[in-house]
């Protein structure tokens, strides 16, 4: 059983927790862009350099 | 005008670029070989997909609530050398167990794949929940003990280590049998498949537990002050974890009818990957059945169109590593952008 003092630090602590860890992520959503834009670029590349290399 | 219609396509591509990686996957494919698009493949990658699938829907679980598991392959290769070796045809000479020489019923090493799969899975849940290990250090401790158990257990036949191999035609039968449906053969994996992810979705849509699980995943302190028992719901999304582990060891092995030491190499891998293509966060809290499902599918779908094509296999390690980096770029991009 947790005491009335434990409930309270309990909840305050869980009032002072964010709901999601990216919110301190510092990063720019450009930069994002870049990566996923990039990052498919060299998906798209590689299947088809794997598809068609061979031939 | 044009800039906001610009600025809309580039959000879409941004937001649904795997999908378009997939559909450049499928045009190139058809380009090459015509016939890759066909009933039969279809049936064949959704008759692949599904054990991987069975394995992810309990990774996705773990994922949900900010966990993970990196033991789910071997966990999956443990198990199914237990069916594997119960199921050997009784006509065998060199099987694992001799004695048995009447076929056991099928629910037997099914159920026993499960019990094998849930006794890991309460090693990882206890030291989650009780010692406060990180998910990630106690699943990659357990995957070793599973591993090691495997090698053991595969070792320890009459003849030295050989594939747990000849396995009860009836075994084949219930696992690699389809129903004809004319245009198309459908696989009963897909119909396990299609039950366990129903199961699932009831658990984590319907019932107290899965909702618990969602409230542990956004906010653990939150949903403790709220009165849910962190404890005991994270040992029930671990347990249900183990009996979607057993019936995926169960199928694998009949799949594949050879059980080696390698059986659930990275399969783990794939399970995860599937996860974090198919939209479940590892911030916790966000997922759904049907995108595991797609998760699990698109991976299939590139492997076996690669595969298909007779490309070197190095090059799927490559683009796997590559789509799970922009799958998760997408995920902090929506939370971002959103912000």
């Amino acid at each position: 059983m947790q005491s009335e003092e434990e409930t309270e630090k309990l909840k305050a602590r869980a009032r002072g927790i964010r709901r999601n860890p990216y919110e301190n992520i510092n990063v720019s959503l450009r930069t994002l862009d870049i990566v996923i834009a990039a990052g498919s670029a060299a998906i798209i590349i590689l299947l088809l350099l794997g598809i068609f290399g061979g031939s | 005008m044009a800039d906001t219609e610009s600025a809309k396509w580039k959000e879409w591509f941004l937001n649904y670029s795997l999908y378009v990686i997939l559909g450049v996957l499928i045009i190139a494919v058809v380009v090459k070989e015509p016939s890759f698009l066909s009933f039969n493949n279809f049936s064949k990658i959704m008759a692949q997909a599904s054990t991987r699938g069975i394995l992810a829907l309990g990774v996705a679980g773990m994922i949900v609530y900010t966990g993970t598991d990196l033991s789910a392959g071997r966990i999956l290769g443990c198990a199914a050398a237990v069916s594997a070796s119960l199921l050997q045809s009784v006509t065998y000479a060199s099987r694992m167990y001799p004695n048995i020489t009447e076929p056991l019923p099928m629910i037997v090493p099914l159920i026993l794949a499960i019990i094998v799969s849930m006794m890991f899975c309460c090693i990882n849940a206890f030291g989650i929940s009780i010692l406060k290990m990180h998910a990630f250090i106690i699943s990659l401790g357990t995957q070793l003990i599973a591993y090691g158990t495997l090698c053991l257990y595969i070792d320890s036949q009459k003849n030295g280590a050989q594939p747990l191999a000849s396995l009860d035609p009836r075994y084949i039968g219930i696992v690699n049998g389809h129903f004809d449906l004319g245009f198309m053969q459908l696989p009963y994996l897909v119909i396990y498949l299609v039950i366990c992810s129903a199961f699932m979705w009831v658990i984590w849509n319907k019932t107290t537990t899965g909702k618990n699980m969602f409230a542990i995943g956004g906010n653990a302190e939150a949903a403790a002050v709220s009165g849910v028992n962190v404890t005991k719901n994270i040992f029930c999304v671990y347990l249900i974890a183990g009996v979607l582990y057993g019936i995926a060891a169960f199928l694998e092995a009949g799949r594949v009818q050879s059980v080696t030491t390698a059986t659930g190499l990275n399969y783990d891998l794939d399970a995860i990957s599937g996860c974090v293509i198919g939209g479940v966060s590892f911030t916790g809290g966000v997922g759904t059945i049907p995108g595991v499902l797609i998760g699990v599918i698109i991976l299939q779908v590139i492997n076996y169109s690669l595969y298909y094509l007779n490309v070197n296999a190095y090059y799927q390690y490559i683009i796997k590593g590559l789509i799970i980096i922009v799958a998760v770029a997408i995920d902090v991009r929506k939370y971002i952008a959103k912000k």
